[in-house]
């Protein structure tokens, strides 16, 4: 699993580069902390709180800077 | 620290954590979330720059290429990988491979240093850097502040991949867990500089 979010990871960045949308990469970064977030700071894991806390705060941060540009 | 006692190969930690038994300590999940605190009011101020200063933003993306951010993202994704294979080594008692793990990360850790050193030397010879105007004010503070996260990053990943497998940690699940946390903040930070500075208005 962690080797396929990686490979989604580099997908997702190369993505990014490719649409040159910056609201569009805004969202595949927030996708890409979401998956680091579950699978590499092992949020599967954790306490549910916990973990939706960290995807508000990420979603929070996307939406704002969606806003924003 | 759990260990796992099945045979399988999917993710170490089966079972779910209590809220303050967090994976990798509370304590780095407090000096994390701080951290993505400031990195994200420096987001909100990069975005608020790059809508109030159209023309001055794109005349310093100029001389940005996206390709190198590109580069730098993979160079830090890949590291951030391997760092999380060292952690599921040593959740496992492979130590011999979590070193291998740590090892590698803490190479391509440092290919991203390279790149971003290269980077910051190509723009001072063009004449970018501090006090040059406001887009080079917000690029060199935000990517700058990212780096000495960076650094720190690579020193914690390479303190505990000296002594992994080797000597005791006194608190074992935030000197492996933890410091891999950390270094995985240093990825979701320039998840959001990428796009932010590279991808052209």
């Amino acid at each position: 699993m962690r080797a396929v979010v990686y490979l989604a990871l580099l997908a997702l960045a190369l993505g990014a580069v490719l649409t040159g949308e910056l609201r569009v990469a805004l969202a595949l970064a927030g996708t890409k902390a979401l998956l680091v977030g579950a699978e590499y700071m092992e949020l599967r894991s954790a306490a549910r709180l916990h973990a939706l806390g960290f995807a508000a705060l990420i979603a929070v941060l996307v939406l704002v800077l969606i806003v924003i540009v | 620290m759990p260990v796992r006692t099945s045979g399988s190969t999917e993710s170490s930690p089966v079972a779910r954590r209590a809220l303050l038994d967090p994976p990798g300590g509370t304590l780095m999940w407090i000096v994390v979330a701080l951290e993505l605190g400031a990195f994200g009011i420096a987001f909100v101020f990069i975005a608020l720059l790059r809508r109030s200063e159209p023309a001055l933003f794109s005349a310093g993306q100029a001389a940005l290429n996206p390709w190198m951010g590109l580069g730098l993202t993979a160079a830090l994704v890949t590291s951030g990988w391997l760092a999380a294979e060292a952690v599921h080594a040593c959740r496992t008692r492979a130590f011999v491979r979590a070193r291998r793990f740590y090892g590698a990360a803490i190479a391509t850790g440092l290919g991203f240093v390279v790149l971003k050193v290269i980077d910051y030397v190509s723009k001072a010879r063009a004449g970018h850097g501090l006090g040059v105007n406001d887009f080079w004010d917000a690029y060199v503070l935000a990517t700058g502040f990212h780096f000495a996260h960076v650094l720190v990053g690579l020193g914690l990943l390479a303190s505990v991949a000296r002594r992994v497998g080797k000597t005791s940690f006194e608190d074992e699940e935030t000197a492996i867990a933890g410091t891999a946390l950390f270094w995985h903040m240093c990825d979701i930070a320039w998840f959001f500089l990428f796009p932010l500075f590279f991808l052209k208005i």
